[in-house]
């Protein structure tokens, strides 16, 4: 329908946003003014070792909790979806970390991982394990970074998976259960395929939204630097560094396209994982 | 027999060791429900402490709780016009921009269409590129549009969201291809098929998608920050901006503020989640409808 | 069905265009009276203070009006001042840091003052500059034109506990022995309760202070003449080994995961940190009535080096000449000799005229705020530290590198010398660039 064309091409307006800005300030200075056009800025991201740690550390966000993320939601919303009785409540508890804003959310957990105050090292200390720098030290900057990740993406991905675990009819998992088969294989078998949509979905996502990792690190570390040593210091967080305390637009449009070009990748494979499992 | 095996279901495990195994559970996740609420306590302690407390480790550092800091953060801040703005915006903002997503979704997914799947390529490609950068060209358009300080301005933009389209277009196509083929034998139009049949049955995603975006769009603080100057444009999350300075932040006023802007988005979850939990409608229903 | 989906989308953009808010740009003729917008990031009480300023000037001032507008904090100051400029909707006036005018200057687009200063009519008369101190006013003049004038100024100085120093027979460090000494016997497992107390803390943006402390042990970090960096010498080396001593021996500390010295120093873990005077207002709050603290001077190295911060108020080139010249009627109204004094008092920025200093409305205020008497007292130093030319070149490096050698991963002398490298490294490229333009 012709009608329903235009609305597609509607919700493609911020596309355009995007694909307009990346090429016209890629390789430009201040105000448009374009003095020199070159794949220089893309060479010296390349080159510099600030990007490689912040494409390391993202890279590690991604595998870690992206799969942490998923396999945890995915359980408590099992377990949600099984037990009605308690899962009225303990629903909302779930779903507030996505509520709250990151700044407040970190404002807790900066407190949690206080060296000296925090509950955590409190608990540490109560089971004799010497205290922990979450936020001081940087070998455990990113450790920290992604408990606070996992733990914020949570909300988003168990109300997710809850609904989707409640579009799959019972019928087959009644029959299953009266034919006898007993908890795991009938989640394997019926529960996780009918889920797969969902699984491809949340996946993608979660990948996107580990990648552009930024607001987590700016309310938990501060402003001055990513993590000590820079050791929290994610792709998007190096393009604002680039772009806003440094005022090197070229080199921050530079590295966000090559991060989103990799993202890209990443995602463009995931889709085809999905596409050939029988969407 | 039926009605035991349902029982069992709901309940748990129906061996013995099992029933233990499934307490211990249940106990897990309560706690992890707790775990999930702490920070939440934390930030309600805190906006409830008086200046010189508010860095105190324990977490109830004093009576009697400082009611205050919220009145300092009504006088502060102009809240009412704030939380007006936001609500204008969301509704306005989420409402139409469910009804755009839901037939662009739909279009992606019924019809095949030339350069489609290039199309949803370039949608997720725009989830790609951090909000940061795009700031300032997006604000370039508003602005040549002439909508700065203007609701328009702070609605429009977030109708559209790829997430979200790309959400719905994984649920739609679940949806199974017999009832596509049913409604079309029965000569119902696409857009009927679209709101009669796909719709309802999707409603819970539709719900959720539409609860999420509500979220997003309530909590956004740098675009209204960007595309609106007057304090009567504003909305609340970017009161949030104005409570901390270089020199220091009066974390107090901050989690005060926090807590107003959690609470009605909580509301909004209570009373969403009725409609999240439905049954599923019988197919053998809708068909009979459509 | 088409029709529908017509009515819908003629809806949609009925509401969004229609639905319409304020519809001001950078300002409008508003029956009569010029108006025109002064973009801050002054927050809280301190907002309160300037909107009582912006009142009183408007009811004074009939025929031109200001409008504040409150952009949040610095960063989403900065970040709005460039999406605007960019989109040609620039405020006539803003609060602006002296490194943002750097590019906004080379982008020719802050408006220079020296003819309003001159204007016979609205101009300023010779002692309304001279009245001026100095070391505020200098970097607003870039090649004998004045770009922007002193608004909200601050200065480090050295924060104490003086019931914790009583209490040990401690008495205020004035020099860099002293302080060293003080810390270490201020540093002790705390009499009551856990944890320990440490005798000196420093700000996390000390990272980006290597100028200062430098300066302060009587070395140069940059050369005019060749251009370069010199932060290699052994009195940088002296300075910064000061700190970083300090910091190895556990008798300092960072803010670190406080964020702000003022939260721990109003929790009792620390005796005393060196910060900026506008942290006073905060201190005040976190310590409550915990405990008696004051200011003082900074303590002196080879030199005593007066540390400004803050921010001016510069005129942007947009708007209409009436706009600009009720702009500029309200920075003058602003940083005349009263309000001056009442911003300070309100606020506990310094005031920026000697006269506002002397006046006897702050001269009361500073008997009953003891605390802020060092803030002004420092300002008669040796020597002054307010922008550092090229900063936005040397930060960057700086704050990398500041931050490997307090920490302990790097020692100074590596560190430092690593930082030259860089720096020259940076100014070379930026030099070619220039030449090839």
């Amino acid at each position: 329908m012709p009608a329903m064309m235009i609305v597609a091409v509607f919700g493609l307006y911020p596309v355009i946003q995007a694909f307009d800005l990346s090429l016209h300030v890629r390789y430009d200075y201040y105000r448009n003014l374009v003095f020199e056009r070159g794949w220089d800025n893309f060479s010296f991201v390349f080159q510099d070792p600030e990007f490689r740690l912040a494409l390391r550390n993202t890279l590690l966000l991604i595998v870690s909790v992206v799969p942490a993320s998923m396999v945890a939601s995915l359980a408590i919303a099992y377990f949600l979806h099984t037990r009605r009785l308690l899962s009225r409540w303990l629903q909302p508890a779930f779903f507030l970390p996505l509520v709250a804003s990151v700044l407040a959310a970190a404002l807790a957990w900066r407190w949690l991982f206080h060296t000296e105050y925090g509950l955590a090292n409190a608990t540490f200390a109560g089971l004799g394990l010497p205290a922990v720098g979450w936020l001081t030290s940087p070998e455990w900057a990113m450790p920290s970074l992604v408990l606070f990740s996992v733990w914020h993406s949570l909300g988003y991905n168990v109300l997710l998976f809850l609904v989707g675990l409640q579009a799959i009819p019972p019928q087959y998992d009644r029959a299953a259960r009266i034919d006898g088969a007993s908890r795991w294989p009938r989640f394997r078998r019926i529960t996780l395929p009918m889920l797969r949509r969902v699984l491809y979905y949340v996946s993608i996502v979660s990948v996107v939204h580990a990648f552009m990792t930024f607001d987590e690190v700016f309310a938990l570390f501060g402003g001055e630097r990513a993590g000590p040593m820079d050791r929290a210091l994610t792709v998007v967080y190096y393009v604002f560094r680039k772009f806003y305390s440094e005022s090197e637009y070229g080199i921050a449009s530079a590295a966000a396209y090559a991060g989103f070009l990799l993202v890209f990748a990443l995602t463009l494979v995931q889709l085809k994982m999905s596409d050939r499992r029988g969407g | 027999m039926r009605g035991t095996n349902e029982n069992m279901w709901i309940k748990g495990f129906s061996k013995p060791t099992g029933r233990w195994a499934g307490l211990l559970l249940d106990i897990f996740v309560c706690a992890l429900g707790a775990a999930m609420l702490f920070p939440f306590l934390w930030m309600a302690a805190i906006s409830l402490r008086p200046g010189d407390q508010t860095m105190s480790p324990q977490l109830l550092s004093s009576f009697p709780l400082e009611w205050s800091n919220y009145r300092t953060v009504w006088e502060t801040l102009p809240l009412l016009r704030y939380f007006e703005n936001s609500l204008l915006v969301m509704a306005t903002s989420v409402l139409f921009g469910t009804i755009v997503t839901i037939c662009a979704a739909f279009a992606f997914t019924h019809f095949s269409f030339y350069g489609r799947k290039i199309l949803l390529a370039a949608l997720l490609g725009t989830l790609m590129i951090p909000e940061q950068l795009l700031l300032i060209p997006n604000y370039m358009t508003v602005a040549g549009l002439g909508w700065t300080d203007r609701y328009a301005a702070l609605a429009v933009p977030w109708m559209t969201n790829a997430f979200a389209v790309f959400y719905l277009v994984q649920v739609f196509s679940a949806v199974p291809r017999e009832y596509r083929f049913a409604a079309r034998a029965d000569g119902a139009k696409p857009s009927a098929f679209l709101w009669k049949v796909v719709v309802p049955l999707c409603k819970p995603s539709i719900l959720t998608l539409a609860l999420l975006k509500s979220i997003a769009n309530w909590n956004a603080y740098l675009w209204p920050l960007i595309v609106t100057n007057s304090k009567e444009m504003r909305t609340l999350p970017v009161g949030l901006l104005a409570l901390s300075t270089e020199a220091g932040t009066s974390y107090e006023l901050l989690m005060a503020m926090s807590v107003i802007l959690v609470v009605p988005m909580v509301f909004l979850y209570f009373i969403v989640q009725k409609h999240l939990v439905q049954a599923v409608p019988s197919a053998e229903n809708l068909k009979n409808e459509s | 069905m088409k029709a529908r989906w017509a009515a819908v989308l003629t809806a949609l953009l009925c509401l969004a265009t229609a639905c319409s808010g304020k519809s001001d740009g950078a300002g409008t003729e508003k029956g009569g009276a010029a108006e025109f917008e002064f973009w801050h990031a002054m927050g809280g009480s301190l907002e309160q203070a300037l909107e009582r300023v912006a009142a009183d000037f408007n009811e004074r001032f009939p025929r031109v009006r200001v409008k504040l507008v409150n952009q949040g904090n610095y960063t989403s100051l900065h970040d709005k001042l460039v999406a605007a400029a960019k989109a040609g909707q620039s405020p006539v006036l803003a609060q602006t840091y002296s490194d943002w005018n750097d590019e906004f200057i080379r982008a020719g687009l802050i408006r220079k003052l020296t003819p309003y200063l001159s204007d016979p009519e609205i101009g300023w008369e010779n002692d309304g500059l001279t009245d001026i101190f100095p070391v505020f006013l200098e970097e607003n003049e870039r090649d004998g034109d004045y770009y922007s004038l002193p608004f909200n100024k601050s200065v480090q100085v050295l924060f104490y506990n003086k019931t914790l120093l009583d209490r040990y027979g401690v008495g205020v460090p004035t020099t860099w022995e002293e302080w060293k000494e003080a810390s270490a016997k201020l540093t002790m497992a705390k009499p009551e309760g856990k944890g320990t107390i440490v005798g000196t803390g420093f700000e996390n943006a000390v990272y980006r202070e290597a100028y200062y402390y430098a300066l302060q042990a009587g070395g140069r970090f940059f050369d005019p003449e060749s251009g370069r960096s010199t932060f290699n010498t052994p009195e940088t080396r002296d300075g910064i080994s000061f700190v970083q001593g300090m910091l190895r021996d556990g008798i300092a500390r960072l803010a670190g995961e406080d964020q702000y010295m003022s939260v721990p120093f109003g929790r009792g873990d620390v005796a005393m940190y060196v910060g900026s005077s506008a942290g006073i207002a905060f201190v005040r709050e976190t310590v409550g009535g915990k405990f008696e603290w004051s200011t003082a001077v900074v303590p002196k190295g080879n030199r005593q080096v007066a540390f400004i911060q803050g921010t001016n108020v510069s005129m942007f080139d947009t708007g209409t000449e009436e706009q600009r010249q009720g702009a500029w009627q309200f920075m003058t109204y602003l940083l005349e000799a009263e309000n001056s004094a009442y911003w300070a008092e309100q606020t506990g920025y310094l005031p920026i005229r000697a006269s506002a200093l002397a006046s006897d409305r702050y001269r009361d205020y500073a008997k009953s705020h003891p605390e802020v008497e060092a803030a002004s007292l420092q300002l008669q130093a040796d020597a002054r530290l307010s922008t550092v030319p090229l900063a936005d070149v040397m930060d960057p490096v700086l704050i990398k590198e500041m931050e490997a050698m307090l920490l302990g991963f790097k020692s100074v002398e590596a560190g430092l010398a690593d930082a030259d490298k860089a720096i020259n490294a940076k100014l070379a490229a930026l030099a070619a660039q220039e030449n090839k333009r």
